[in-house]
């Protein structure tokens, strides 16, 4: 069971962002492990397709959001035989709640799966109590 | 045949770690796909970046269709 820190998944409508940006691509939900540590939560996210100047993390409140948005690949002179995979943004929004230390919050992007490292705030950590020998 | 195969390396976990959510996948995999014609295995481009691979195969100049005229009898 999680101590103190939980990450609540929330639904996001598709159509409605996608009307907010002007552009009709697909919005997936990227895959992702969470897991947790005594000293943080670890979130990996997986977005193929994403460079480093196409992701958006915002914490807002305890709402964690993640964005990502790819180029959308180009073939001159190529026809599109079959298609498995699609062109389309990620995005997926986590509740957190608020033992978060938001300063010390490290992302790093590599092959297109997103590494977000959250401390836990220092009330959030277990605290071994002593026991008094009387 | 272009046969792909991969190995995704599960990242360093210590002893006490307590999933919330694993939805991807690790491990070795495999994928073979039929090409609709001979190419030259001497000109394979392939790229690799933001996780995906991109594989370019030429075809063989002796498979490409050719014209064939018709003489007059």
């Amino acid at each position: 069971m999680a101590q103190g820190v939980r990450t609540v998944d929330q639904r996001t409508p598709p159509a409605t962002q996608n009307r907010e940006r002007g552009v009709d691509r697909p919005v997936f939900v990227p895959p992702s492990d969470i897991y947790e540590t005594p000293d943080s939560i670890v979130v990996l996210a997986e977005m193929p397709g994403v460079a480093a100047d196409g992701v958006d993390i915002t914490l807002e409140r305890r709402v964690l959001t993640i964005r990502g948005r790819s180029a959308p690949s180009e073939h001159a002179g190529y026809q599109r035989v079959y298609n498995e995979y699609a062109d389309g943004d990620y995005e997926r929004v986590f509740t957190l709640s608020e033992n978060i230390d938001r300063d010390h919050i490290e992302a790093t992007l590599k092959d297109g799966v997103l590494h977000l490292v959250l401390p836990k705030a220092e009330t959030a950590k277990a605290r071994r109590i002593e026991l008094k020998s009387s | 045949m272009l046969t792909l195969e991969g190995k995704r390396e599960p990242t360093l976990q210590q002893d006490n770690v307590n999933w919330q959510r694993r939805e991807r996948a690790y491990g070795t995999f495999q994928r073979a796909v039929q090409l609709p014609f001979r190419v030259d295995a001497e000109k394979v481009q392939a790229r690799f970046d933001n996780g995906i691979l991109e594989v370019e195969l030429e075809r063989l100049e002796a498979d490409r269709p050719k014209k064939i005229e018709i003489r007059a009898a």
